[in-house]
């Protein structure tokens, strides 16, 4: 049964083990023939988190909202790495920093969504749901496979989490436009 | 379904998200006085009105020995401006243009904010409120070598009056543009004017007649919000949708002496 925790673990060795050969690679075809896919299985799994997962997360967890702004901020780290990467030459001085902060950014993140988010929703999931929501995890990494149809631009992290926590009831709805105030501190 | 009755309208998802974009990026330039004043709330659109903490005795003859006082508020406004969105527009958003011709919906956000900078500026007597213009120092003129001097004058008395600082000059936005345009001894206008305000700013606030020279240090001035500025939807025909922007405050001084107006 595809529990969606145990799916997005897979996909997180999966990142790990697929970073690790790029440190073997020097060769711009080789570099390219790892680094294409492992970019867009960064962006598709982050879209796919953001979709089915952490809307979840937000209607059962202990402490959601710090760990959805968390991770929302770090998907954004993610995308803005694997962004910067393909605008320079594999190989690159550019473009190995670029990976390096993809990188470094995912290694936190999944250092944190681990040790919060994901222990947070197997207290509060059962397995009936984490079945479910794996099942739509898988199809919607099918759909999306290699990006396609997908946006990966960056998501405001704090408009992210107010729009999922009006959808689970746990917000009052302010329609407004929400300007306040523009002081600078 | 809420009292701005935005799902009633013929506008998808995808164009809704443009209009409040739009109304968003044309609003947040001009609205000056949230850069100066403090802001509290939203509250929400059933918010009527600001506490005072005060009371006014009741002369109330059956009373005996009761004493009897009312409880003071202050009514929050309501401002509405509407404007219409051609419906050949809203179809392209759902083709997926993203360029949509918006200019009436740009004049109703002008007109929002040139209101509520007036109102907080200048105050609104109709409706109870206190501007931060209440007192003048001095003349401004149009002759901007003299704005630093002018200027330092008017930071001069906040700070005899104990005001602390950073200063914000709010001015017109023909007076900015003139200011932005000028040197003094081969000095920027602008910059000179940021060292006098302490390191503050010189706003560019439509609807500010002059200019107002305010602290940006917090508890002198409110804006508290019940509802924040939001697009709500009125009704439409063939060619058009009639939308308005609308939002609800109050506007209090709580330190008269934390501003000063520079009369043109």
């Amino acid at each position: 049964m595809p529990d969606i925790t145990s799916l997005i673990l897979d996909d997180h060795e999966w990142f790990r083990r697929q970073f690790a050969a790029l440190d073997d690679l020097d060769d711009p075809q080789e570099l390219a023939a790892v680094w294409g896919p492992l970019a867009d299985l960064l962006d598709v799994h982050a879209a796919a988190e953001e979709e089915i997962f952490y809307p979840e997360l937000i209607r059962r967890g202990d402490d959601p909202e710090a760990e959805t702004l968390d991770a929302i901020g770090d998907h954004n780290d993610i995308r803005d790495g694997v962004r910067d990467a393909a605008r320079a030459p594999v190989g690159s001085a550019e473009w190995r920093a670029a990976v390096r902060r993809a990188r470094t950014a995912n290694s936190e993140h999944m250092a944190e969504e681990e040790d919060d988010g994901i222990a947070d929703f197997r207290r509060n999931a059962d397995a009936d749901l984490r079945d479910q929501l794996g099942h739509r995890f898988l199809a919607f990494k099918a759909e999306h496979k290699g990006t396609r149809g997908l946006d990966t631009s960056d998501v405001d992290p704090r408009r992210y989490v107010e729009q999922r926590e009006m959808e689970a009831g746990r917000l009052s709805v302010d329609p407004s436009l929400r300007i306040g105030s523009l002081k600078e501190e | 379904m809420n009292h701005l009755t935005r799902e009633l309208a013929p506008i998808s998802a995808a164009a809704w998200k443009q209009i409040d974009e739009e109304a968003r990026e044309r609003l947040t330039p001009h609205l000056a006085a949230r850069r100066v004043v403090d802001v509290t709330g939203p509250h929400g659109w059933d918010y009527s009105a600001t506490n005072l903490g005060r009371v006014r005795p009741v002369n109330h003859a059956g009373a005996g020995i009761a004493l009897v006082r009312q409880r003071q508020v202050l009514p929050l406004v309501e401002v509405r401006v509407p404007f219409t969105v051609a419906r050949d527009e809203l179809d392209s958003a759902d083709r997926g243009a993203t360029d949509l011709a918006f200019d009436d919906l740009d004049r109703a956000a002008h007109d929002v904010a040139v209101l509520e900078n007036k109102a907080v500026f200048h105050g609104w007597d109709e409706v109870g409120f206190t501007g931060l213009a209440a007192t003048s120092t001095g003349a401004l003129g149009t002759d901007t070598e003299s704005y630093p001097h002018v200027v330092a004058k008017a930071v001069d008395v906040l700070r005899e009056a104990g005001i602390k600082g950073p200063y914000a000059m709010a001015i017109g936005p023909l007076g900015h543009r003139r200011i932005a345009e000028s040197t003094e001894h081969g000095l920027m206008v602008l910059d000179h004017l940021h060292r006098i305000l302490g390191g503050g700013t010189v706003l560019r606030a439509p609807g500010v007649d002059g200019a107002v020279v305010a602290s940006l240090d917090g508890g002198h001035f409110v804006l508290e919000l019940g509802q924040d500025i939001a697009v709500g939807y009125s009704h439409h025909d063939a060619d058009a949708v009639t939308l308005y922007l609308e939002e609800s405050f109050s506007f209090r001084v709580l330190e008269p002496d934390a501003a000063t107006a520079l009369t043109e």
